[in-house]
């Protein structure tokens, strides 16, 4: 079976992104699948950047902070390779065997978990949604007379009214939902319900925590969910500054945050929904430890001030 | 962080994006504002800017009062940046959707701030979205990954106490959440 590897490229210029397009083709001779996307500040396989660039710079700056894997190339033809970073001029050849030698070996490709999903079968709403969401367009769906337009863009969910809205909710695990991909607006949009696309899953896939299956494997957070407009949600904001931290089992981000298991696989299932969960052990750097015992307790006092209790161990 | 120095939080962001009506939300106390009426530019509902910052306090009790600051948005400002920042807490950043590009000036405001200190706490609210026909939110985090810093970002009405108090509460989270 092949590996699949994501190599992210930074500032290069079109003529040697077409000497990477052939030494990828060549790597699929060792199993090695590779896909060149430009790089998008998350971690991928490999990063390869023009260090002649700022911006190439920056990104390999990012990805030396993480420790990610990272092949600097010099676009200057008179630039002599050393033994960090390869000359503009190289060979296809020579490229194709030093990206063999890193991906085969790359730290990032062995330790990077796969989020094991459940089957999507009959799961209702979250089967379709999943399909339609990954097509980054428009889209409606709609089970008997619950009708709901999500707008990708603007990751906003618009439904005719308050009670279609709790319709969904209960509906949420129910079967069938149908998916249309050319949504048509709203009779009523004008008087339509907007919600953010992450209040409504979180909503739904809570008030359905008890009937989702378990999402197993580690899992970490790409992106914080949209919260502004989730009342009474600190136990979201405590679940969201864990998973954004490292990679967690449900389980262990259960224990971490407090809460059941119930409440933070929904929470993943609902951030898998939003295309808000990876895989990766950790998307972000890691800052210091910002807060002394002192500042922790006044800042513990602060959060509580708003509602709010943090810190599962104070 | 010095036991003894004085704990501060502050609101950043460009000219218009809801700063002072942010601070006016959280704050405890009343606030010591430095508006002056706006020459140019004005609307309904923006008719002032603030020209140097604003500045108000959360007392928790009779010995532990937290610092708020607003600082202004326009770059003529920037001076003040690393003066408040210099041992804060964190800082949220108020973007506003209707600009040219508020993923361009969130990442203005966020790797400003980060050069001050790169490991000041982070939020960033986003104003204005419901008014911003072209707003893409997935664009805005995208920018944003690039910092490599896990910066909570949602949309919010600054006139709506709960939804400020939102952004500070995420802020708490972030600060909260450390290494085991």
């Amino acid at each position: 079976m092949s590996k699949q590897l994501t190599v992210s490229v930074a500032a290069i210029s079109a003529e040697f992104e077409r000497r990477m397009q052939m030494a990828s083709r060549l790597l699929a001779a060792y199993k090695l699948e590779v896909s060149i996307q430009p790089w998008d500040g998350i971690r991928r396989d490999l990063l390869l950047a023009n260090v002649d660039d700022a911006y190439g710079r920056n990104a390999c700056a990012i990805a030396d902070r993480r420790g990610d894997l990272v092949l600097k190339v010099s676009m200057d033809p008179t630039q002599q390779a050393n033994a960090n970073q390869i000359n503009v001029n190289i060979p296809v050849a020579e490229l194709t065997r030093i990206l063999k030698a890193m991906l085969q070996t790359s730290p990032s490709s062995t330790h990077t978990a796969d989020i094991l999903m459940p089957s999507l079968d009959g799961l209702g709403l979250p089967g379709v949604w999943r399909q339609e969401w990954s097509a980054d367009r428009d889209f409606s769906v709609s089970h008997g007379n619950i009708v709901l337009v999500i707008l990708r863009q603007k990751s906003l969910v618009v439904c005719r009214s308050p009670e279609d809205s709790s319709a969904a909710k209960e509906a949420f695990l129910s079967t069938p939902w149908v998916a249309e991909r050319a949504p048509q607006l709203m009779p009523s949009h004008g008087d339509g319900l907007e919600k953010p696309v992450d209040v409504f899953l979180l909503e739904s896939c809570v008030a359905n925590e008890d009937r989702l299956p378990l999402l197993e494997g580690r899992l970490a957070l790409a992106s914080w969910p949209d919260l502004g407009a989730l009342a009474n949600c600190e136990d979201m904001l405590r679940l969201a500054a864990a998973l954004s931290a490292r990679s967690r089992s449900t389980q262990d981000l259960a224990e971490r945050c407090s809460v059941s298991g119930a409440r933070a696989n929904a929470f993943c299932w609902a951030m898998y929904l939003g295309g808000l969960l990876t895989s990766e052990q950790q998307p972000f750097k890691r800052p210091a430890n910002r807060a002394s015992a002192d500042t922790r307790s006044i800042v513990s006092r602060l959060a509580k001030r708003f509602g709010m209790f943090v810190g599962a161990e104070t | 962080m010095n036991s003894t120095a004085p704990i501060k939080l502050f609101f950043a962001g460009p000219v218009g994006s809801g700063k002072t009506t942010a601070l006016r939300c959280v704050s405890g106390s009343e606030i010591i504002s430095t508006d002056v009426p706006l020459f140019e530019g004005a609307t309904l509902e923006k008719s002032t800017t603030t020209v140097a910052l604003d500045y108000s306090t959360i007392q928790l009790d009779a010995e532990t009062t937290i610092h708020l600051y607003g600082i202004p948005g326009q770059e003529r400002f920037d001076f003040m940046r690393p003066i408040i920042a210099e041992g804060a807490l964190g800082a949220i950043i108020l973007i506003d959707a209707t600009s040219s590009n508020p993923s361009q000036d969130c990442l203005h405001w966020v790797s400003s701030l980060l050069g001050i200190n790169e490991h000041m706490a982070l939020v960033v609210g986003i104003s204005k979205a419901d008014i911003a026909p072209d707003f893409s939110l997935a664009t805005v985090r995208d920018s944003l990954r690039v910092t490599g810093i896990s910066i909570p970002t949602m949309r919010v009405d600054p006139r709506e106490v709960d939804q400020c108090r939102q952004l500070l509460r995420a802020l708490m989270a972030v600060v909260m959440e450390t290494e085991d």
